[in-house]
């Protein structure tokens, strides 16, 4: 599943650069945005319908990690291209400051959580001491491992992203 | 060191509900944020990329949750059976976040190219609207400036209008949104054919018509021009009016045509011809006066040139005269007719004229036409031409008088002498005779004297209410006895009296008779007819109401026109042994008389004069004195006064030879002075004889005065040759008891004095 789930992420990547691509050649203001929602359409009905008989080739193990790591890659990418035409352009106003410091936090913890998906694969599982099949505690006998257990509180960055897009939103909403 | 895992559990637990929460929150306000501005295309991009990352939110933070609930239940085995459908949503979620991402610049561009366009174009439309606004607020300005106008719907409501329209015709109260036309403005044309908007419906491109419209205070006239209104097809949506009020143009026509008819009516009533022409000389107006004048009605004469029907000659030389109007136009003065001008009409009769032709200038003074003046002067002719004859006698009469008075005085010696003489009976036959033929030939140089005196100033006329039927028969008889010519009279018993000089009157009829006598050598009938009338008839005599008419006429040889106007001229005479004193002494005492003598005759056929006198307003004929015996005069002192010698001396021998005692004085203060003396001595003068006029002293008149004063019982008789004189005529009423005409004989003198003496 994880193989076929690569799969269509790139498919939809190349979608993406179809529709660029669709769109520098028309020019128009609509056409986009109608291609895209098309293309977005499709692409949750596909994800959704995922089935490994769609694959011809089989899928599998740290493939898995590569395509969400890949994910959290493209989302940091996305991002940040985001964040540098945002400077680019100078784009100042009510919730732009907002916006940018989401845009900062949301990139800090996609690092995060990349890195920590990394971490998890090199952590011992011997360092999760577990009692009745449940982890209690975790054993931090280095650096890495002390990183490991902060990428697991990721959402100490996660909440504080979305409460500055809340507030990005209400200004706008407000002005 | 072992960490204890709770943290972990709790941080993600909570994270994720946190995150679920405030995910839904951002979608809800990005979806808030859209729709206040739906046509942005970047909020849309927001609102997608938020939901893309809402979307991450809650597949991830319901993935964490679900992870840790099968976690905690010892569910493991489950956990791992879901956790790559999460995985990939999350890795989904993560590639949309970033499409969107890697889109930011393309929507942020699109937005701000649209954002340019939007605000290009709302600085177009920002500018095409106040273009819009300044266009329609001049169209309305100018709609509104102008006469009204309104735009009607084919189906007849009225769609829009101008101020100067709701002026005239207000929306009511109850003014609806489809008001009718024919609610709005009524006139003669709603709802027939004639109607504009119909014949606009019907296919008609332009209708213009003169429609008469009910307003608020009254009808009025409207010149109304209608046309089709389409849109931008060219389909025909309403029709457009236009409405020119003309009610002060028609109330200013019928003013125009009342002035025209006004002056028409002047014109036809004004008492001269009037004759106008446009600039080519043809006639464009002619009145009533000229179309008698000229012969020409209007319907014949309006459009022809002027000379054909305002022909004008010289009276006297017959010559065609130039036209005054054609000289108007040419020189753009006023001309006036030369005199002796006559127009000859459309039936040949001619008829004097007196006129003027000026040029019509317009209000740029441009000459647009001429306008001929005249009038009939005929009679006015006739009149100048009877003054001018009666100025004529009156010179000679002057003349005359001044003789008659100088002649009459000598004649007073030389008759006076011969009839001295005669009395001398030791004269021979011969001598007797020569003396009577002297005497003879001096009365008629008296006679001769008499009549020269009837155009001097003397020779006023001595008038006394008379009826003329017996001076008429006596004259006539008179004059026709023994003639073979006969009179016939008509003179009605109700003749009006006259006041009239019987002896000059007479003297008028005999002068005509004779020349009536002489006009039928083979003889003939002179018809004598007497009439009364008004003054009607002899409009020439002004003052008095009632006339008595007299005409003589006889069927002779009749008078030439060339010669009828100068037969009243003295001393002028077609007969050889005429004086052509006559027919003029007539004239001048008809006009003595303050009234007319006219002639009309045609030749061969006969002559007619017409004497008119104004009547009298006495009724009854004054009486003369009776003559009194000569022989019984008693012997008197009588004094004569005459500043000529000859007169003295040839009265003294009269008055002598008559018996009686003569003093004789030169001048009126002499006489009184010897009648003071007589009167004083105790032997008074009896009688004084005493002469009208002296030269250069005092005459008889005022002498008169001083000797009553002296003697009121003073008689005095008064002489002159002036017999025509009002002293002479009514010598009573200055103090004198009696007058006697100089030349007199011993006789006459006799008669007056005993005439005087037996009072």
């Amino acid at each position: 599943m994880a193989l076929t789930a690569s799969y269509d992420g790139w498919w939809l990547f190349s979608a993406c650069v179809y529709a660029n691509s669709e769109y520098e050649q028309n020019r128009s203001y609509t056409k986009p945005m109608k291609q895209f929602s098309t293309f977005l359409g499709i692409l949750v009905f596909l994800t959704l319908l995922t089935t490994p008989s769609w694959a011809v080739q089989a899928h599998g193990g740290a493939e898995g990690l590569v395509s969400h790591q890949i994910g959290h890659a493209l989302f940091i990418l996305g991002m940040g291209y985001l964040l540098f035409r945002l400077y680019r352009i100078q784009m100042k106003g009510s919730g732009w400051f907002e916006f940018k410091v989401f845009l900062w936090v949301i990139i800090a913890w996609n690092l995060l959580t990349f890195s920590g998906h990394w971490m998890h694969e090199c952590v011992s599982p011997g360092k999760f001491i577990k009692s009745d099949g449940s982890t209690i505690s975790f054993t931090i006998s280095s650096f890495t491992d002390a990183y490991f257990y902060l990428t697991r509180l990721d959402h100490l960055l996660l909440v504080p992203s979305f409460a500055f897009l809340v507030l990005a939103l209400r200004k706008w909403r407000l002005s | 060191m072992n960490v204890s895992w709770a943290p972990v559990i709790f941080v993600d637990i909570s994270g994720s509900i946190l995150t679920l929460a405030l995910a839904f929150w951002c979608a809800v306000l990005s979806r808030e944020w859209t729709q206040k501005k739906p046509d942005d295309i970047f909020r849309h991009y927001i609102f997608l990329l938020t939901l893309a990352i809402v979307f991450f939110a809650i597949s991830r933070s319901f993935g964490h949750l679900v992870k840790q609930i099968l976690l905690l239940s010892d569910l493991e085995s489950s956990w791992e059976l879901i956790s790559p459908f999460s995985g990939a949503i999350n890795s989904t979620s993560f590639v949309v976040i970033f499409a969107f991402g890697i889109y930011f610049h393309r929507f942020q561009k699109v937005h701000l190219e649209i954002e340019r366009y939007k605000h290009h174009l709302e600085e177009t439309v920002d500018k095409r609207t106040a273009e819009l606004k300044e266009t329609n607020l001049t169209l309305e300005t100018v709609l509104n400036s102008s006469i009204p106008i309104c735009i009607t719907s084919v189906n007849f409501d009225l769609l829009k209008a101008n101020n100067a329209y709701y002026s005239i015709w207000p929306l009511g109260e109850e003014a609806s949104n489809n008001l009718k036309c024919f609610e709005s403005r009524p006139g003669s044309f709603c709802h027939r054919d004639q109607c504009p908007l119909s014949q606009i419906v019907n296919g008609k491109e332009e209708v213009v018509l003169e429609v008469s419209k009910d307003t608020l205070e009254i009808e009025r006239q409207f010149i109304v021009t209608a046309k089709p209104f389409r849109d931008v097809d060219g389909k025909l949506v309403g029709i457009v009016e236009s409405f020119q009020d003309i009610s002060d143009r028609k109330k200013a026509e019928i003013e125009l045509a009342s002035e025209r008819e006004r002056l028409a009516v002047t014109l036809r009533s004004i008492g001269d011809g009037v004759i106008t022409t446009d600039i080519s000389g043809n006639i464009v107006l002619i009145n009533k006066i000229a179309e008698e004048f000229t012969g020409w009605s209007p319907e014949d004469a309006v459009g022809k040139p002027l000379e054909d029907v305002f022909k004008i000659i010289n009276e006297k030389t017959k010559n065609k005269c130039e036209n005054p109007a054609t000289k108007a136009l040419k020189t753009g003065k006023i001309i006036t007719l030369v005199n002796h001008t006559a127009l000859i009409s459309k039936d040949g009769s001619i008829r004097s004229i007196a006129d003027s032709g000026a040029p019509i200038r317009d209000e740029k003074s441009e000459i647009i036409g001429a306008v001929l003046v005249f009038r009939d002067v005929t009679n006015q002719q006739r009149m100048e031409e009877e003054l001018l004859k009666v100025k004529k006698l009156e010179s000679v009469g002057v003349l005359a008088g001044g003789i008659a008075h100088d002649f009459n005085n000598i004649l007073t010696a030389i008759l006076g002498n011969i009839n001295l003489a005669r009395l001398d009976t030791s004269m021979k036959d011969q001598t007797q005779h020569l003396l009577a033929e002297a005497e003879k030939a001096s009365l008629r140089a008296k006679k001769l004297t008499q009549q020269l005196l009837t155009f001097s100033k003397g020779g006023e006329p001595v008038k006394k209410t008379s009826s003329l039927r017996e001076v008429i028969q006596d004259s006539a008889d008179f004059v026709l006895h023994g003639e073979k010519v006969l009179c016939e009279y008509c003179i009605p018993d109700d003749l009006l009296m006259v006041d009239i000089d019987k002896g000059q009157f007479g003297q008028v009829i005999q002068n005509i008779i004779i020349n009536a006598k002489h006009a039928m050598p083979e003889g003939g009938v002179i018809k004598i007819r007497c009439e009364n009338v008004d003054s009607g008839v002899a409009p020439q005599l002004l003052g008095e109401k009632a006339y008595v008419q007299v005409s003589i006429s006889d069927n002779g040889i009749g008078i030439p026109a060339n010669i009828i106007d100068k037969i009243f001229d003295p001393y002028f005479s077609t007969k050889s042994e005429g004086s052509g004193l006559g027919l003029a002494i007539c004239h001048s005492i008809i006009k003595k008389h303050k009234g007319s003598l006219s002639v009309k005759s045609q030749p061969g056929q006969g002559t007619t004069f017409t004497i008119i006198l104004p009547a009298s307003t006495h009724m009854k004929e004054k009486q003369t004195l009776k003559p009194v015996e000569i022989d019984q005069i008693a012997k008197a002192k009588i004094m004569v006064m005459d500043d000529e010698k000859i007169v003295r001396d040839v009265a003294h021998a009269m008055l002598s030879g008559l018996g009686h005692d003569v003093v004789l004085a030169k001048d009126g203060a002499e006489a009184i002075q010897l009648f003071k003396e007589s009167v004083e001595s105790g032997n008074p003068i009896d009688l004084t004889i005493m002469d009208l006029t002296i030269p250069g002293g005092m005459g008889g008149k005022e002498a008169v005065k001083q000797l009553i004063n002296i003697n009121p019982e003073a008689k005095v008789i008064v002489s002159s040759g002036y017999s025509n004189d009002p002293i002479m005529a009514n010598c009573k009423e200055y103090g004198f008891c009696a007058s006697v005409v100089k030349p007199y004989r011993s006789q006459d003198l006799n008669r007056v004095i005993a005439q005087v003496l037996s009072d």
